[in-house]
């Protein structure tokens, strides 16, 4: 064996090794704290009739598209919440979709002089509800979700503001659940990010999706939940301390997932006026849609895109131990692991083609990798399984036995997805 | 070993153990479902008029085989839920503290070591209350005086719901020791059936700002009380500016002419946010006397405060418009802006300029106050109103507003 194959071999067996550390010590975790009850123990009651209650601005930017908006801002209205007020950031909005959302929520224009904070692209219209006095509808000119965010943030009157996807339905309690980390410690926390789940309902991708939110979810629960720091995970919904991110002159345009660079800058910042927490927080606050395998691909690139940008920002010198803990996990969790499962393949198939092992090597590793990512999963679902609205055991015994596929079946078809730019609409 | 072997028996320990591990998953499941399932027949079973009627033993002893197969934590966890009904708990405690001594449930109550504990903890705390266990408060307020705030949460949702005058003492401590959340200790205060109004009373003059300010803001829920609005106007000149809002915050909930000269007083306050609380206080008391000071406040160097300024004037409603009219020429543009959203908001500008529009022969005078508004306001207020006024009407505004020049300005 030449030295590069057995290199390949040395750093496949190595990479095994890390992954099958890593595998042991999340299946630990997870039966550590399995199975045990985790009902919340904040009562809701009290906070949701007071005056009292720190008033929360939602932002949705909403792209001409949206034709659901009407529902969404429906729904966002309807929270339990003592005060907010809902945002409508679109772009170029009239349309169909803009008809539906001006009759059903009787929208009329209205001059609205505000402190233009961050500088936008032009605002056309501002429009008020004689519906809802909470409703405010913006329609300005396209210039991405950087700058529907910063318009929204520049229009908000309240102290706190989240940035809510059209297409994510909340919790009716969802913003309390979210807020409660803010409400305890107004003075010291700057941003909380909580999970938002895909619908499982029916099929096997929606399904795959879930379980992806699911992993995603345990590693909130068994390290960001320690940590006090956070990056947000690869869907969810946050609410930021609005002061902090004026200072930080707003989302960034450039940043591939503007509200994932805020999290990191927020951590990185050295302005006395952004000092304080961010908080991944645990707490499931909303459903989305399945997405295509399309969708998922693009969406799974542009994940790995921002994670990189911010791990770049995020330095490990001169920080806390609990921040550089953060930025390891967060590394970790969202870029060294499918990397290194990738890697494992590749390196298993140089050395096919080096005729240093044969396709059988390739197939255990497939399988090995296949069922270690199952292990996860499960113990994932171990978690999940306690927490408020888990899956029944008939979908429970649906995801587990699906569990070794989305690692065999449903990332091939995603990474072919992506690469082919095949046009697949399967939900 | 070959590297296929050393491959293949790790597959296969890997799909074991995922095996064993997803057989776990499903045990649990299936457990935490049969044990729920049981403790819904238990409550169905109470539920039975005779037997609520034949009392607690008897409870018992209907739904006791069923409780011997659930776990402690299961019946703790349902005797702890506020939504079980009061004969459930009655029975479901007598059972527990029957079979388990109630020193474990107090030693429960007492502290917890892991975080994992604490909703045990919790549901302890709450079961000694709703038994009104003679150490109760005790132990919600050693809860109170701990740094965990999971279980402060617990303490303080437990006290806001006592009749006794020491749940407010243990709230109002806690709101001096600085540590939790003032504002939501305030939330609990401002809910107890408890008024302690001769305490808040007595806390305006405490030396601890955060003190005098959540009393003077937990007053403005006493209109009733004859000598809230006098004691509040005392705090107006206090040094403190998060207790001056406070107050002035308060007394345009509660307060009278009293509070009315006491916000006059504060449109002047050096420190911005009180000068937004004092013109929203006038706002809310209407009154539209005040209306020239409020306005003044449209320039100001915050912009909140003209932000509030434009609110207060909004709330005073359309009698406030020859103030605004004013406005229209003043030499600050926020100014001349703040009125003229202000006319557009309270409907005059509409009303005026529909029946305008609508006329053969516009009258000179009104025709100039359109111009002197929709040149204070701007081209997208124009355009707004051109908007709002319909397909039939508006072209005939459009139109208007081109006879003085005015189809497309830029806010003056």
């Amino acid at each position: 064996m030449g030295s590069a194959p057995a290199f390949a071999m040395v750093a496949m067996i190595g990479s095994l090794a890390f992954l099958a550390i890593i595998v042991a010590a999340v299946a630990a975790g997870a039966l550590h704290r399995g199975g045990r009850r985790e009902d919340a123990t904040d009562p809701y009651d009290a906070l949701v009739a007071s005056r009292f209650t720190i008033p929360v601005s939602l932002i949705v930017p909403a792209d001409g598209a949206a034709a659901s908006l009407s529902q969404a801002v429906d729904s966002l209205l309807s929270l339990s919440y003592p005060e907010l007020e809902v945002i409508v950031v679109g772009e170029r909005l009239p349309g169909h979709g803009f008809d539906v959302l001006k009759t059903e929520w009787d929208l009329e224009p209205k001059e609205f002089f505000y402190r233009r904070t961050l500088s936008t692209a032009p605002i056309q219209r501002i429009y008020g509800s004689h519906r809802d006095g909470r409703l405010m509808v913006v329609d300005k000119s396209a210039a991405g979700t950087a700058d529907a965010l910063n318009c929204g943030l520049s229009l908000a009157r309240y102290r706190y503001v989240a940035s809510v996807a059209p297409t994510v339905s909340l919790a009716s309690n969802a913003l309390l659940r979210l807020m409660s980390p803010a409400l305890r410690d107004p003075a010291g926390v700057l941003a909380v990010a909580g999970h938002v789940e895909p619908r499982a309902d029916a099929g096997r991708v929606p399904a795959f999706q879930w379980i992806a939110f699911v992993r995603s979810w345990m590693v909130t629960r068994l390290t960001w939940s320690r940590l006090r720091c956070g990056l947000g995970p690869p869907q969810t919904v946050v609410v930021w301390r609005r002061d902090a991110l004026l200072e930080l002159g707003g989302f960034s345009r450039s940043a591939t997932d503007p509200e994932l660079q805020m999290l990191g800058r927020l951590q990185t910042s050295t302005m006395d006026r952004v000092k304080g927490q961010v908080i991944r927080s645990g707490e499931i606050v909303g459903r989305t849609d399945a997405m295509t395998l399309r969708e998922a691909a693009r969406t799974s690139w542009r994940r790995q895109r921002a994670v990189l940008e911010a791990l770049v920002g995020l330095s490990l010198f001169d920080r806390s131990l609990h921040h550089r803990l953060a930025v390891v996990c967060f590394g970790i969790a969202e870029l060294l692991l499918p990397a290194v499962q990738g890697g494992v393949l590749v390196s298993a198939m140089l050395l096919v083609v080096a005729g240093s092992v044969g396709w059988s090597t390739v197939v255990l590793v497939l399988a090995l990798l296949t069922f270690g990512n199952a292990i996860g999963t499960a113990a994932a679902l171990l978690l999940r399984g306690a927490a408020p609205d888990a899956p029944s055991t008939s979908e429970l015994k649906r995801l587990l036995i699906l569990s070794p596929l989305e690692f065999a079946v449903y990332r091939p078809a995603v990474a072919l997805a992506a690469i082919l730019r095949i046009p697949f609409a399967v939900r | 070993m070959t590297l296929d072997q050393l491959l293949l028996t790790g597959s296969t320990v890997a799909a074991l153990f995922w095996a064993a591990l997803s057989t776990h998953v499903l045990y649990v499941s299936r457990r935490r479902t049969d044990a729920r399932s049981k403790v819904a027949t238990i409550l169905t079973t109470l539920q039975d008029d005779a037997l609520r009627a034949a009392g607690t033993t008897a409870g018992v002893g209907a739904v006791k085989a069923l409780l011997d197969t659930l776990s402690r934590d299961m019946i703790l966890h349902t005797a702890a839920d506020p939504e079980t009904p009061g004969e459930d708990f009655d029975v479901l405690t007598a059972y527990m503290l029957n079979r388990w001594p109630v020193d474990d449930l107090l030693r429960e109550a007492t502290s917890h070591r892991r975080a994992r504990d604490v909703w045990r903890r919790a549901a302890a705390l709450r079961i000694a209350f709703r038994l009104r266990h003679p150490r109760a408060i005790d132990l919600l307020a050693a809860a109170v005086e701990e740094d965990d705030r999971d279980v402060a949460a617990v303490a303080l949702a437990l006290l806001e719901t006592s009749t006794d005058a020491r749940a407010v003492d243990i709230m109002i401590d806690a709101l001096r020791a600085h540590r939790h959340s003032a504002a939501r200790i305030a939330t609990h205060l401002e809910r107890s059936p408890v008024r302690p109004l001769d305490t808040y009373r007595r806390l305006l003059a405490d030396a601890d700002p955060i003190v005098r300010l959540w009393c003077a803001k937990l007053l403005g829920d006493y209109p009733d009380v004859p000598w809230v609005e006098s004691e509040l106007a005392t705090l107006v000149d206090d040094p403190e500016p998060g207790v001056r809002k406070a107050a002035i915050e308060s007394l345009g909930r509660v307060g009278d002419a009293l509070a009315a000269t006491a916000a006059v007083g504060l449109l002047d306050d050096p420190v911005a946010f009180v000068r937004a609380y004092a013109a929203r206080a006038l706002g809310d008391l209407d009154r539209s006397e005040s209306a020239p000071a409020v306005a003044a406040l449209l320039g100001d160097a915050d912009w909140w405060v003209r932000h509030a300024a434009k609110q207060s004037l909004e709330s005073m409603g359309a009698d406030v418009w020859p103030v605004l009219v004013r406005c229209l020429d003043d030499t600050d543009r926020f100014v001349r802006n703040g009125a003229a959203e202000v006319f557009q908001n309270i409907g005059v500008l509409d009303s005026f300029i529909v029946m305008e529009a609508a006329s053969d022969d516009p009258s000179q005078a009104k025709v100039e106050l359109l111009r002197r508004i929709a040149a204070a306001g701007g081209t997208r207020l124009t355009d707004s109103l051109v908007e709002r006024a319909g397909p039939k009407t508006g072209p005939r505004v459009r139109r208007l507003l081109e006879t003085v020049g005015l189809e497309h300005v830029g806010a003056a």
